[in-house]
């Protein structure tokens, strides 16, 4: 800013008409425009930003200065008025309408934003307000530019009627076009209810403060008026319900300054546009080097329990793993990390949760991960510990059907590179829906402790050997035989392999060179398939 | 403050209602007295039970169905953050399942081969 100021006082302005004339800018309309700045960066005074500091949270244009490098944020709109005339409103001064606008730099990526500015008139949505929304949201569409909205407002500004609520339409009709162009961002920094929910519901990541955050449809009030249950905030619109039951938050923030440093981190791994590539930051040499605490961590018992998180860590670089969705269908562990330097969405079982199995909340959590990754052009990394789709009345009842669907779907649909390690059990249905070499994947490892069946040997025993099973005279012992038989025979990685399923079998140990030349040979990856309006996900 | 007026089984009741502040849960100020006949009409019947089961805070849940394989711990107990309760075989896995913060075993429901469904309280911590 300083420097653009310095330019306008000093250039030579020998163009034009009054060539002859001195043309220094008069001093005054400086003035008057600095003051003018300064009036509305103080959004809605001194007294209302200070009840924000009490609150412990930050104001608009400070998390705007915390998102962006220092004097690179351009603000869109800042001498915007309000539109409204009714109910004495004309006489209320809106700075800016309640919102801040404009595009910055993020660690030398421009990137567009909006943040609402919860001390001018509760950061409520007007008709302008929505309009300034709209034109940097365009804009990053036509740019291409990754978008950050940080939500903070009490919703529609009532007193400007259908005008706000159009308003809200046109953000979401903005959002759906700039899905799947463009990453979007959401923090929700304050609160965010009702139809003002469904513009971060519509984009690709949220991250929602822990104590100044609300985020519901209808708060308890409504609830109890409508169905007579009691219920509180905490339950349906904190940070940790939203992350953790309903799942429609993927991060929580201790604060503002976690929120824009999660912001930050996310960034860094994520393309500017779906035409451009990721981040990556390709290591000189491919590390080889094997690494044999791999071999430890699978346990000798096939049915003991194991932790996946470990495996993860060592095979990404620096142990580097941005968890997504960390407080939601923790069965399922989804995130962004970097092999030698390639960006990598990781999807892996967490047998330590649910044995590792897939449920509904697991597979709409892995196919949205994997829609996203394939939509920004970022190679998929599958590790397999699955025992199958979980059993139960809720599940069934629920639509594992369709749910499970989508994770066959999502991985069917994209053709970004995909690889996939199978760890240990990789049985019937669910070892397709985790990206087996017949969904598309471009190279399968399995470990020797993998396990690659229709069924486990219990239940294939069963149906296999039932009249051996029933003539015996022990049939518990003849059982327990005939599933040690099954097991030993087809519970390994090379019935798959006799039949080319498996690109190879490695040692654990090899996991994390195999894993990076993998990625090296499909980085130029082409798949070209029939153009078509979108294929039809079960939703 | 506001005044209404209710009718429980053909009989009126007077009674006065303030709204209370919901960020914490307690009356801005003490409640009023109401008048004695509201007090029998006090109990007001929920117009729809909740769909989920009244989980107690503490309670260990089964994550999936399955057959408890082993108990490790017993009523009284004192356990760690994740300490191991018990041993469910279920999917192919023998799951540990483990408690959540340092804790007293209020009650364990369930014994050793015995089959548990989905949700079904294990052990009750305190």
């Amino acid at each position: 800013m300083g420097l653009r100021r310095e330019c306008f006082a000093t250039a030579p302005h020998s163009f034009g008409r009054n060539r002859q004339k001195k043309m220094t800018i008069d001093k005054t309309l400086l003035e008057d425009l600095q003051k003018r700045r300064a009036e509305r960066s103080l959004g809605g005074g001194e007294e209302r930003i200070k009840k924000v500091h009490a609150k412990g949270a930050m104001t608009a244009r400070e998390r705007f200065a915390q998102l962006f490098e220092e004097g690179t944020f351009q603000e869109w709109g800042m001498h915007v008025e309000h539109a409204c005339h009714d109910f004495g409103m004309e006489k209320k001064v809106l700075p800016g309408d309640g919102v801040v606008t404009g595009v910055g730099q993020v660690n030398g990526r421009s990137v567009a934003g909006f943040a609402q500015d919860f001390t001018i008139g509760g950061g409520a949505l007007g008709q302008r307000h929505a309009k300034k929304i709209c034109d940097v949201m365009d804009y990053a569409a036509d740019c291409g530019l990754p978008f950050v909205a940080i939500n903070d407002s009490g919703g529609a500004r009532i007193q400007e009627g259908v005008d706000a609520l159009s308003g809200y339409g046109q953000v979401f009709y903005r959002n759906v076009a700039l899905s799947g162009l463009v990453p979007q961002i959401a923090v929700i920094a304050g609160s965010c209810a009702g139809g003002a929910a469904y513009s971060p519901a519509l984009m690709d990541f949220l991250i929602m403060t822990r104590d100044n955050a609300s985020m519901f449809i209808c708060g308890p009030q409504v609830i109890k008026a409508a169905t007579g249950v009691e219920t509180t905030m905490e339950e349906i619109g904190s940070a940790a319900a939203n992350a953790g039951i309903s799942g429609n938050v993927h991060f929580v923030a201790e604060n503002d300054a976690h929120a824009i440093e999660l912001v930050h981190e996310l960034l860094s791994y994520l393309p500017a546009n779906n035409l451009d590539n990721p981040p990556h930051m390709p290591a000189e040499n491919i590390n080889l080097e094997p690494d044999p605490v791999m071999d430890t961590l699978v346990p000798e018992d096939p049915k003991g329990m194991m932790d996946m998180m470990p495996v993860i860590q060592r095979i990404v670089d620096d142990g580097k793993f941005l968890e997504v969705h960390q407080q939601f269908a923790t069965n399922l562990i989804v995130g962004f990390a970097r092999v030698d330097g390639i960006v990598v969405g990781v999807i892996a079982n967490q047998p330590k949760v649910k044995a590792g199995t897939l449920d509904i909340d697991a597979s709409d959590k892995g196919a949205r991960f994997i829609r996203f990754c394939n939509a920004f052009n970022i190679p998929l990394l599958t590790l397999v510990d699955v025992p199958g789709f979980l059993p139960g009345v809720q599940q069934e009842q629920g639509g594992i059907i369709r749910h499970g669907a989508k994770m066959l779907f999502a991985y069917c649909a994209a053709t970004v590179p995909k690889i996939t390690v199978i760890v240990r059990k990789a049985y019937g249905g669910s070892y397709l829906a985790m990206c087996s070499r017949d969904m598309g994947a471009d190279v399968v490892f399995a470990w020797p402790t993998a396990e690659i069946a229709v069924m486990g040997a219990d239940g294939a025993a069963n149906v296999l050997y039932r009249r051996e099973i029933e003539a015996a005279e022990d049939k518990a012992a003849k059982r327990a035989e005939l599933v040690k038989e099954y097991h030993d025979q087809f519970a390994s990685p090379y019935m798959a392999a006799s039949r080319g399923m498996i690109t190879d079998v490695i040692e654990p140990s090899t996991t994390r060179s195999n894993v990076s030349l993998a990625l090296r040979s499909t980085l130029m990856k082409s798949e070209t398939r029939p153009p078509k309006k979108h294929g039809l996900i079960p939703l | 403050m506001k005044k209404l007026k209710i009718t429980v089984e053909g009989k009126a009741y007077e009674v006065t209602v303030e709204r209370m502040d919901d960020s914490d849960g307690s009356p801005a100020s003490a409640p009023l007295a109401a008048p004695a006949p509201a007090q029998q009409a006090a109990p007001v019947k929920r117009a729809d039970s909740s769909p989920r089961p009244p989980i107690k805070a503490g309670s260990i849940t089964s994550p999936m169905a399955g057959v408890v394989l082993s108990v490790q711990v017993a009523d009284g107990d004192e356990v760690e953050q994740e300490q191991l309760l018990l041993v469910l075989e279920a999917m192919k896995m023998e799951n540990q399942i483990i408690a959540p913060a340092p804790s007293k075993v209020a009650k364990v429901h369930v014994k050793a081969g015995e089959s548990v469904a989905e949700g079904q309280v294990l052990v009750e911590l305190e």
